[in-house]
Protein backbone atom coordinates (compact mmCIF):
# COMPACT_ATOMS: atom_id res chain seq x y z
CA UNK A 1 0.00 0.00 0.00
CA UNK A 2 1.31 3.30 -0.76
CA UNK A 3 1.83 5.60 1.80
CA UNK A 4 0.20 8.73 1.51
CA UNK A 5 1.60 12.25 2.58
CA UNK A 6 -0.95 12.52 5.60
CA UNK A 7 0.04 9.07 6.94
CA UNK A 8 3.74 10.12 7.02
CA UNK A 9 2.64 13.46 8.49
CA UNK A 10 0.80 12.03 10.95
CA UNK A 11 3.25 9.25 11.84
CA UNK A 12 6.36 12.17 12.13
CA UNK A 13 4.01 14.04 14.51
CA UNK A 14 3.86 11.42 17.01
CA UNK A 15 7.47 11.96 17.85
CA UNK A 16 7.97 7.87 18.57
CA UNK A 17 11.29 6.57 19.48
CA UNK A 18 13.78 5.26 16.95
CA UNK A 19 12.37 1.65 17.05
CA UNK A 20 9.14 2.01 18.45
CA UNK A 21 7.08 -0.60 20.96
CA UNK A 22 3.12 -1.20 20.99
CA UNK A 23 3.10 0.99 23.94
CA UNK A 24 5.00 3.52 22.93
CA UNK A 25 2.73 4.23 20.44
CA UNK A 26 -0.28 4.23 22.61
CA UNK A 27 0.98 6.48 25.04
CA UNK A 28 1.74 8.92 22.00
CA UNK A 29 -2.04 8.29 21.14
CA UNK A 30 -3.17 8.91 24.62
CA UNK A 31 -1.39 11.97 24.54
CA UNK A 32 -2.62 13.13 21.28
CA UNK A 33 -6.12 12.42 22.24
CA UNK A 34 -6.02 13.64 25.54
CA UNK A 35 -7.78 10.99 27.56
CA UNK A 36 -6.61 7.21 28.28
CA UNK A 37 -7.50 4.29 26.14
CA UNK A 38 -9.05 1.01 26.97
CA UNK A 39 -8.36 -2.26 24.72
CA UNK A 40 -11.48 -5.24 24.55
CA UNK A 41 -11.14 -7.94 23.08
CA UNK A 42 -14.14 -8.68 21.48
CA UNK A 43 -16.35 -11.40 19.28
CA UNK A 44 -18.15 -11.79 16.22
CA UNK A 45 -21.26 -11.69 18.43
CA UNK A 46 -20.68 -8.58 20.38
CA UNK A 47 -18.43 -6.31 17.37
CA UNK A 48 -20.69 -7.29 14.55
CA UNK A 49 -20.39 -9.99 11.29
CA UNK A 50 -18.28 -8.47 9.42
CA UNK A 51 -16.46 -5.98 11.87
CA UNK A 52 -12.80 -6.23 12.78
CA UNK A 53 -12.33 -3.33 15.87
CA UNK A 54 -14.45 -1.03 16.93
CA UNK A 55 -13.22 2.46 18.73
CA UNK A 56 -16.03 4.20 21.05
CA UNK A 57 -14.82 7.42 22.68
CA UNK A 58 -16.54 8.41 25.91
CA UNK A 59 -16.18 11.78 27.51
CA UNK A 60 -13.69 10.42 29.63
CA UNK A 61 -11.82 7.54 28.59
CA UNK A 62 -11.63 5.57 24.56
CA UNK A 63 -12.22 1.92 24.37
CA UNK A 64 -10.52 0.06 21.65
CA UNK A 65 -12.52 -3.14 20.80
CA UNK A 66 -10.79 -5.66 18.37
CA UNK A 67 -11.16 -9.35 17.16
CA UNK A 68 -9.72 -11.94 18.46
CA UNK A 69 -7.43 -13.86 16.04
CA UNK A 70 -3.76 -14.06 14.85
CA UNK A 71 -1.62 -11.71 16.91
CA UNK A 72 -0.24 -9.24 14.18
CA UNK A 73 -3.51 -8.96 12.29
CA UNK A 74 -5.64 -8.29 15.97
CA UNK A 75 -3.12 -5.21 16.58
CA UNK A 76 -3.61 -4.26 12.85
CA UNK A 77 -6.81 -3.89 14.08
CA UNK A 78 -5.70 -1.90 16.99
CA UNK A 79 -3.67 0.50 14.97
CA UNK A 80 -6.47 1.06 12.71
CA UNK A 81 -9.14 1.93 15.71
CA UNK A 82 -5.52 4.18 16.50
CA UNK A 83 -5.55 5.81 13.62
CA UNK A 84 -8.94 7.04 13.46
CA UNK A 85 -8.18 8.37 16.67
CA UNK A 86 -4.98 10.24 15.43
CA UNK A 87 -6.65 11.48 11.84
CA UNK A 88 -9.46 13.34 14.67
CA UNK A 89 -11.85 11.64 13.27
CA UNK A 90 -15.39 12.18 15.08
CA UNK A 91 -17.65 9.25 14.70
CA UNK A 92 -20.77 8.02 14.55
CA UNK A 93 -23.53 8.57 17.48
CA UNK A 94 -23.80 5.50 19.24
CA UNK A 95 -27.53 5.08 19.33
CA UNK A 96 -28.79 2.04 18.22
CA UNK A 97 -25.97 0.48 17.89
CA UNK A 98 -24.91 -2.94 19.62
CA UNK A 99 -28.49 -3.78 21.24
CA UNK A 100 -27.33 -5.53 23.91
CA UNK A 101 -24.33 -3.89 25.05
CA UNK A 102 -22.95 -1.70 28.28
CA UNK A 103 -23.24 1.21 25.93
CA UNK A 104 -26.56 0.92 24.27
CA UNK A 105 -28.08 2.86 26.46
CA UNK A 106 -25.43 5.96 26.84
CA UNK A 107 -26.87 7.57 23.18
CA UNK A 108 -25.83 10.67 21.94
CA UNK A 109 -26.30 12.71 24.95
CA UNK A 110 -23.71 11.87 26.94
CA UNK A 111 -21.58 12.45 22.94
CA UNK A 112 -20.68 8.89 22.83
CA UNK A 113 -19.97 7.98 19.36
CA UNK A 114 -17.97 5.11 17.00
CA UNK A 115 -15.80 3.87 14.31
CA UNK A 116 -15.36 0.87 13.44
CA UNK A 117 -13.25 -1.40 11.61
CA UNK A 118 -15.13 -3.23 8.49
CA UNK A 119 -13.37 -5.78 6.05
CA UNK A 120 -16.22 -4.59 3.33
CA UNK A 121 -14.45 -2.93 0.05
CA UNK A 122 -14.35 -0.03 -1.03
CA UNK A 123 -13.71 1.12 2.48
CA UNK A 124 -14.90 4.83 2.36
CA UNK A 125 -12.26 7.87 2.77
CA UNK A 126 -12.31 8.32 6.32
CA UNK A 127 -11.75 3.98 6.83
CA UNK A 128 -9.50 4.07 3.79
CA UNK A 129 -7.33 7.19 5.07
CA UNK A 130 -7.09 5.02 8.60
CA UNK A 131 -5.99 1.68 7.05
CA UNK A 132 -3.36 3.89 4.94
CA UNK A 133 -2.00 5.18 8.32
CA UNK A 134 -2.54 1.56 10.66
CA UNK A 135 -0.10 0.21 7.86
CA UNK A 136 2.26 3.06 8.08
CA UNK A 137 2.13 2.80 11.93
CA UNK A 138 2.47 -1.04 11.33
CA UNK A 139 5.98 -0.27 9.58
CA UNK A 140 7.40 1.81 12.35
CA UNK A 141 6.35 -0.85 14.71
CA UNK A 142 8.06 -3.80 12.88
CA UNK A 143 11.01 -1.95 11.80
CA UNK A 144 14.00 -3.48 13.21
CA UNK A 145 17.56 -2.46 13.75
CA UNK A 146 20.08 -3.19 11.46
CA UNK A 147 22.81 -5.56 13.22
CA UNK A 148 26.26 -4.20 12.41
CA UNK A 149 28.64 -6.26 10.51
CA UNK A 150 31.53 -7.60 12.71
CA UNK A 151 34.73 -7.01 11.19
CA UNK A 152 34.60 -10.37 9.44
CA UNK A 153 31.48 -10.34 7.57
CA UNK A 154 32.60 -6.56 6.49
CA UNK A 155 36.13 -8.30 5.22
CA UNK A 156 34.44 -11.30 3.81
CA UNK A 157 31.88 -8.89 1.78
CA UNK A 158 28.66 -9.92 4.00
CA UNK B 1 36.93 -30.09 -11.93
CA UNK B 2 39.49 -27.16 -13.72
CA UNK B 3 36.81 -25.79 -15.39
CA UNK B 4 33.76 -26.35 -13.51
CA UNK B 5 36.42 -24.43 -10.53
CA UNK B 6 36.52 -21.86 -13.50
CA UNK B 7 33.68 -20.88 -14.13
CA UNK B 8 32.86 -21.07 -10.16
CA UNK B 9 35.28 -18.61 -9.68
CA UNK B 10 34.16 -16.10 -12.78
CA UNK B 11 31.06 -16.08 -11.07
CA UNK B 12 31.83 -15.34 -7.67
CA UNK B 13 34.51 -12.36 -9.08
CA UNK B 14 31.90 -10.98 -10.89
CA UNK B 15 29.20 -11.14 -7.92
CA UNK B 16 31.88 -9.73 -5.33
CA UNK B 17 32.64 -7.07 -8.26
CA UNK B 18 28.61 -6.47 -8.50
CA UNK B 19 28.57 -5.96 -4.90
CA UNK B 20 31.49 -3.96 -4.50
CA UNK B 21 30.55 -1.09 -7.26
CA UNK B 22 26.88 -1.59 -6.53
CA UNK B 23 26.11 -2.15 -2.47
CA UNK B 24 30.11 -0.53 -1.38
CA UNK B 25 31.06 -4.52 -0.21
CA UNK B 26 34.62 -5.26 0.85
CA UNK B 27 37.29 -5.62 -1.97
CA UNK B 28 39.79 -7.73 0.28
CA UNK B 29 39.05 -10.76 -1.57
CA UNK B 30 38.07 -9.18 -4.87
CA UNK B 31 41.97 -8.94 -6.67
CA UNK B 32 42.66 -12.75 -5.50
CA UNK B 33 40.08 -13.83 -7.13
CA UNK B 34 40.58 -12.19 -10.24
CA UNK B 35 43.75 -13.60 -9.72
CA UNK B 36 42.91 -17.07 -9.67
CA UNK B 37 40.16 -16.68 -12.66
CA UNK B 38 43.34 -15.68 -14.33
CA UNK B 39 45.47 -18.89 -12.78
CA UNK B 40 43.08 -20.99 -13.93
CA UNK B 41 41.85 -19.47 -17.36
CA UNK B 42 45.84 -19.87 -18.04
CA UNK B 43 44.79 -23.91 -17.45
CA UNK B 44 43.50 -23.98 -20.90
CA UNK B 45 39.56 -23.88 -19.59
CA UNK B 46 38.20 -21.57 -22.25
CA UNK B 47 41.50 -21.09 -24.87
CA UNK B 48 44.00 -23.63 -25.40
CA UNK B 49 47.21 -24.16 -23.50
CA UNK B 50 49.40 -24.27 -26.60
CA UNK B 51 47.51 -20.97 -28.41
CA UNK B 52 47.97 -18.64 -25.13
CA UNK B 53 51.53 -19.88 -24.85
CA UNK B 54 52.45 -19.37 -28.05
CA UNK B 55 51.78 -15.40 -27.07
CA UNK B 56 54.16 -15.88 -24.31
CA UNK B 57 56.98 -17.89 -26.96
CA UNK B 58 56.05 -21.17 -26.76
CA UNK B 59 58.44 -21.81 -24.40
CA UNK B 60 56.07 -22.84 -21.58
CA UNK B 61 56.16 -19.53 -19.88
CA UNK B 62 52.72 -20.17 -19.75
CA UNK B 63 53.50 -22.75 -17.31
CA UNK B 64 55.53 -19.74 -14.89
CA UNK B 65 52.65 -17.13 -15.72
CA UNK B 66 50.30 -19.86 -14.25
CA UNK B 67 51.80 -20.70 -11.25
CA UNK B 68 52.61 -17.22 -10.34
CA UNK B 69 49.05 -16.43 -10.70
CA UNK B 70 48.40 -19.24 -8.06
CA UNK B 71 50.53 -18.12 -5.52
CA UNK B 72 49.54 -13.99 -5.54
CA UNK B 73 45.89 -15.18 -5.71
CA UNK B 74 46.51 -17.77 -2.07
CA UNK B 75 48.79 -15.27 -0.71
CA UNK B 76 46.30 -12.26 -1.20
CA UNK B 77 43.44 -15.02 0.41
CA UNK B 78 45.60 -15.24 3.06
CA UNK B 79 45.92 -11.80 3.58
CA UNK B 80 42.37 -11.15 3.43
CA UNK B 81 41.41 -13.73 5.91
CA UNK B 82 44.21 -12.44 8.68
CA UNK B 83 42.67 -9.36 7.90
CA UNK B 84 38.86 -10.60 9.10
CA UNK B 85 40.45 -12.73 11.91
CA UNK B 86 42.99 -10.14 13.35
CA UNK B 87 41.57 -7.71 16.06
CA UNK B 88 44.21 -5.24 14.77
CA UNK B 89 46.54 -4.59 11.93
CA UNK B 90 49.29 -6.37 13.89
CA UNK B 91 50.00 -9.48 11.58
CA UNK B 92 50.69 -6.80 8.74
CA UNK B 93 54.68 -6.04 10.60
CA UNK B 94 55.12 -10.02 10.04
CA UNK B 95 57.32 -10.43 7.09
CA UNK B 96 55.11 -12.98 5.34
CA UNK B 97 52.43 -10.46 5.17
CA UNK B 98 54.57 -7.66 3.53
CA UNK B 99 54.34 -7.66 -0.18
CA UNK B 100 58.13 -7.72 -0.36
CA UNK B 101 57.40 -11.39 0.71
CA UNK B 102 55.12 -12.13 -2.14
CA UNK B 103 57.74 -10.67 -4.81
CA UNK B 104 60.90 -12.79 -3.59
CA UNK B 105 58.67 -15.32 -3.42
CA UNK B 106 58.10 -14.84 -6.95
CA UNK B 107 61.62 -14.40 -8.05
CA UNK B 108 62.47 -17.44 -6.10
CA UNK B 109 59.96 -19.57 -8.33
CA UNK B 110 61.16 -17.69 -11.70
CA UNK B 111 64.96 -17.73 -11.29
CA UNK B 112 64.92 -21.46 -11.26
CA UNK B 113 62.39 -21.82 -14.00
CA UNK B 114 64.59 -19.14 -16.29
CA UNK B 115 67.78 -21.07 -15.84
CA UNK B 116 66.09 -24.53 -18.05
CA UNK B 117 66.92 -25.16 -20.84
CA UNK B 118 63.85 -24.28 -22.91
CA UNK B 119 61.55 -26.18 -24.92
CA UNK B 120 58.80 -26.39 -27.15
CA UNK B 121 55.14 -26.19 -25.59
CA UNK B 122 54.44 -29.09 -23.81
CA UNK B 123 50.70 -30.33 -22.43
CA UNK B 124 52.92 -32.28 -19.35
CA UNK B 125 55.19 -29.75 -18.89
CA UNK B 126 56.74 -30.75 -15.29
CA UNK B 127 56.40 -34.86 -16.06
CA UNK B 128 58.86 -34.40 -19.26
CA UNK B 129 61.16 -31.59 -17.86
CA UNK B 130 61.30 -32.53 -14.34
CA UNK B 131 65.26 -34.67 -15.00
CA UNK B 132 66.08 -30.89 -15.53
CA UNK B 133 67.36 -29.99 -12.04
CA UNK B 134 66.32 -25.95 -12.76
CA UNK B 135 62.75 -26.85 -13.67
CA UNK B 136 62.98 -29.75 -10.48
CA UNK B 137 63.74 -26.86 -8.19
CA UNK B 138 61.61 -24.73 -9.88
CA UNK B 139 58.28 -26.81 -9.38
CA UNK B 140 59.45 -28.00 -5.93
CA UNK B 141 60.13 -24.64 -5.04
CA UNK B 142 56.58 -23.35 -6.49
CA UNK B 143 54.63 -26.38 -4.35
CA UNK B 144 56.58 -25.68 -1.05
CA UNK B 145 55.63 -21.91 -1.38
CA UNK B 146 52.04 -23.11 -1.97
CA UNK B 147 51.56 -25.43 0.45
CA UNK B 148 53.16 -23.37 3.28
CA UNK B 149 50.54 -20.40 2.08
CA UNK B 150 48.11 -22.60 2.27
CA UNK B 151 48.65 -24.43 5.28
CA UNK B 152 48.58 -20.71 6.73
CA UNK B 153 44.98 -19.92 5.23
CA UNK B 154 43.75 -23.39 6.83
CA UNK B 155 45.11 -22.70 10.27
CA UNK B 156 43.36 -19.48 10.58
CA UNK B 157 40.21 -20.40 8.89
CA UNK B 158 39.48 -23.06 11.90
CA UNK B 159 40.05 -20.26 14.20
CA UNK B 160 36.09 -19.70 16.13
CA UNK B 161 34.10 -16.92 14.48
CA UNK B 162 31.17 -16.05 15.60
CA UNK B 163 29.45 -15.09 12.34
CA UNK B 164 27.83 -18.17 10.86
CA UNK B 165 28.09 -17.33 7.10
CA UNK B 166 31.87 -16.25 7.92
CA UNK B 167 32.50 -19.59 9.67
CA UNK B 168 30.75 -21.71 7.19
CA UNK B 169 32.51 -19.70 4.11
CA UNK B 170 36.14 -20.19 6.00
CA UNK B 171 35.40 -23.91 6.83
CA UNK B 172 34.81 -24.51 3.43
CA UNK B 173 38.09 -22.43 1.99
CA UNK B 174 40.06 -24.15 4.78
CA UNK B 175 39.00 -27.54 3.37
CA UNK B 176 39.89 -26.24 0.03
CA UNK B 177 43.21 -25.29 1.40
CA UNK B 178 43.67 -28.36 3.20
CA UNK B 179 43.15 -30.27 -0.01
CA UNK B 180 46.16 -27.81 -2.29
CA UNK B 181 48.66 -28.23 1.05
CA UNK B 182 47.83 -32.00 0.21
CA UNK B 183 48.12 -32.00 -3.47
CA UNK B 184 51.00 -29.63 -3.00
CA UNK B 185 53.50 -32.78 -0.49
CA UNK B 186 52.30 -34.63 -3.07
CA UNK B 187 53.57 -33.31 -5.85
CA UNK B 188 56.85 -32.68 -4.38
CA UNK B 189 56.63 -36.34 -3.96
CA UNK B 190 56.36 -36.75 -7.22
CA UNK B 191 58.50 -34.77 -8.48
CA UNK B 192 61.30 -36.12 -6.11
CA UNK B 193 60.17 -39.84 -7.42
CA UNK B 194 60.40 -39.08 -10.94
CA UNK B 195 64.01 -36.66 -10.61
CA UNK B 196 66.08 -39.51 -8.65
CA UNK B 197 63.97 -41.84 -10.46
CA UNK B 198 62.69 -43.98 -7.36
CA UNK B 199 59.50 -46.02 -6.44
CA UNK B 200 59.28 -47.39 -9.88
CA UNK B 201 56.57 -46.20 -12.58
CA UNK B 202 53.45 -47.82 -10.51
CA UNK B 203 54.52 -45.48 -7.87
CA UNK B 204 55.43 -42.85 -10.02
CA UNK B 205 51.56 -43.33 -12.05
CA UNK B 206 49.69 -43.25 -8.91
CA UNK B 207 51.15 -40.07 -7.46
CA UNK B 208 50.69 -38.25 -11.09
CA UNK B 209 47.23 -39.08 -10.88
CA UNK B 210 46.79 -37.82 -7.64
CA UNK B 211 47.77 -34.64 -8.06
CA UNK B 212 44.36 -33.40 -10.46
CA UNK B 213 41.66 -34.24 -7.72
CA UNK B 214 43.29 -32.92 -5.47
CA UNK B 215 44.74 -29.81 -6.26
CA UNK B 216 41.79 -28.77 -8.48
CA UNK B 217 39.26 -30.32 -5.67
CA UNK B 218 41.07 -27.53 -3.22
CA UNK B 219 40.51 -25.28 -5.84
CA UNK B 220 36.85 -25.69 -6.25
CA UNK B 221 36.17 -25.45 -2.61
CA UNK B 222 38.17 -22.82 -1.81
CA UNK B 223 36.09 -20.83 -5.35
CA UNK B 224 32.84 -22.54 -3.30
CA UNK B 225 33.98 -21.07 0.08
CA UNK B 226 34.88 -17.76 -1.08
CA UNK B 227 31.17 -17.52 -2.93
CA UNK B 228 29.31 -17.96 0.47
CA UNK B 229 29.06 -14.28 1.94
CA UNK B 230 28.43 -12.91 -1.43
CA UNK B 231 25.63 -15.38 -1.73
CA UNK B 232 24.38 -15.07 1.38
CA UNK B 233 24.56 -10.90 1.15
CA UNK B 234 22.36 -10.81 -2.01
CA UNK B 235 19.85 -13.34 -0.53
CA UNK B 236 19.79 -10.90 2.30
CA UNK B 237 19.49 -7.96 0.40
CA UNK B 238 17.04 -8.93 -2.42
CA UNK B 239 14.47 -10.46 0.47
CA UNK B 240 14.50 -13.64 -1.21
CA UNK B 241 12.15 -15.02 1.42
CA UNK B 242 9.93 -12.91 1.62
CA UNK B 243 9.60 -12.26 -2.30
CA UNK B 244 9.27 -16.59 -2.62
CA UNK B 245 6.65 -16.12 0.26
CA UNK B 246 4.81 -13.23 -1.40
CA UNK B 247 4.90 -14.12 -5.04
CA UNK B 248 3.69 -17.96 -3.69
CA UNK B 249 0.98 -15.98 -1.68
CA UNK B 250 0.14 -13.68 -4.48
CA UNK B 251 -0.21 -16.97 -6.98
CA UNK B 252 -2.47 -19.42 -4.88
CA UNK B 253 -4.81 -16.45 -3.07
CA UNK B 254 -4.94 -13.36 -5.39
CA UNK B 255 -7.62 -14.71 -7.45
CA UNK B 256 -9.70 -16.34 -4.38
CA UNK B 257 -9.33 -13.47 -1.83
CA UNK B 258 -9.19 -10.28 -4.10
CA UNK B 259 -11.39 -11.73 -7.10
CA UNK B 260 -8.59 -10.44 -9.39
CA UNK B 261 -8.83 -10.50 -13.16
CA UNK B 262 -6.30 -12.92 -14.82
CA UNK B 263 -4.73 -10.16 -16.19
CA UNK B 264 -4.47 -8.24 -13.27
CA UNK B 265 -3.46 -11.47 -11.18
CA UNK B 266 -0.78 -11.64 -13.47
CA UNK B 267 0.23 -8.43 -13.07
CA UNK B 268 -0.06 -8.77 -9.60
CA UNK B 269 2.14 -11.98 -9.77
CA UNK B 270 5.25 -9.79 -11.21
CA UNK B 271 4.99 -6.85 -9.26
CA UNK B 272 5.43 -9.01 -5.92
CA UNK B 273 8.40 -10.38 -7.89
CA UNK B 274 9.68 -6.59 -8.41
CA UNK B 275 8.37 -5.18 -5.22
CA UNK B 276 11.52 -3.08 -3.99
CA UNK B 277 9.89 -4.13 0.00
CA UNK B 278 8.33 -7.31 -0.13
CA UNK B 279 8.32 -7.68 3.64
CA UNK B 280 6.26 -4.81 3.73
CA UNK B 281 3.79 -5.78 1.17
CA UNK B 282 3.69 -9.39 2.80
CA UNK B 283 2.48 -7.89 5.69
CA UNK B 284 -0.32 -6.08 3.76
CA UNK B 285 -0.99 -9.39 2.21
CA UNK B 286 -1.67 -11.01 5.83
CA UNK B 287 -3.74 -8.44 6.79
CA UNK B 288 -5.89 -8.28 3.87
CA UNK B 289 -5.58 -12.43 3.98
CA UNK B 290 -6.74 -12.44 7.85
CA UNK B 291 -9.58 -10.05 6.82
CA UNK B 292 -10.93 -12.65 4.45
CA UNK B 293 -9.99 -15.90 6.68
CA UNK B 294 -11.31 -14.43 9.96
CA UNK B 295 -14.47 -12.14 9.00
CA UNK B 296 -15.32 -14.17 5.70
CA UNK B 297 -16.01 -17.95 6.36
CA UNK B 298 -16.28 -20.12 3.44
CA UNK B 299 -13.24 -19.25 1.31
CA UNK B 300 -10.78 -22.25 1.44
CA UNK B 301 -7.55 -21.75 2.09
CA UNK B 302 -5.04 -23.94 0.25
CA UNK B 303 -3.38 -26.00 2.74
CA UNK B 304 0.60 -25.06 0.93
CA UNK B 305 -0.99 -21.13 1.27
CA UNK B 306 -2.00 -21.63 4.72
CA UNK B 307 0.94 -23.23 6.02
CA UNK B 308 3.31 -19.78 4.43
CA UNK B 309 0.83 -17.67 5.80
CA UNK B 310 1.02 -19.04 9.67
CA UNK B 311 4.71 -18.47 9.12
CA UNK B 312 4.81 -15.20 7.58
CA UNK B 313 2.37 -14.36 10.41
CA UNK B 314 4.38 -15.60 13.26
CA UNK B 315 7.26 -13.69 12.05
CA UNK B 316 5.27 -10.47 12.35
CA UNK B 317 3.63 -12.02 15.74
CA UNK B 318 7.14 -12.41 16.83
CA UNK B 319 8.11 -8.55 16.02
CA UNK B 320 5.34 -6.73 18.37
CA UNK B 321 4.74 -8.28 21.54
CA UNK B 322 2.08 -9.95 23.01
CA UNK B 323 -1.30 -7.66 23.20
CA UNK B 324 -2.32 -8.78 26.74
CA UNK B 325 1.72 -7.46 27.78
CA UNK B 326 1.35 -4.74 26.14
CA UNK B 327 -2.33 -3.15 25.87
CA UNK B 328 -4.67 -2.59 29.13
CA UNK B 329 -7.15 -5.47 28.34
CA UNK B 330 -10.32 -5.79 29.65
CA UNK B 331 -11.35 -9.77 30.07
CA UNK B 332 -13.35 -10.85 26.91
CA UNK B 333 -16.98 -10.73 26.47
Amino acid sequence: MQQTKLTADTVESLNLPAYPTLSDLVGSVEEKYGKTLIFEEGTVSSLGEGVTGQWIDTPSHGIVRYLRGAKAWSIHVVLHELSHILLGHKGKPLDGLIGGSFFSGIGKRHGVSWMCRAVDLPLDEAEAAAENLAFGLARVLHAAPQKEATKAERVFGL
Amino acid sequence: MITAAFWILTAVFVVRLYLVTRWGSSTAFLAAIGIGVLGLFLGGVVVPEAVIDAHLGGVNVLHLVRNLSVTIAVWLIRDGIFAAYSLDASYQSRFTHRPIAIVLAAFAIAIPFSCQRFGPTASNFVPENVQQLPVFIYATVYMSILALLAMSVFRICLQPQMSLPVRVSSRVVAAGMGLVALASVEEIAYMTAMHIDVGGPSVQKVLYVLFSPLFYGGVLLTSLGLGIPPAVKAWRRLQVRDRAALVFLTATLGRTYWGLSYAAWLASILASLCASSPSARLYEYIIRSSDHKVALSGRATPVLAGRVLDRVQARFDGGVGSLESVLPVRAAH
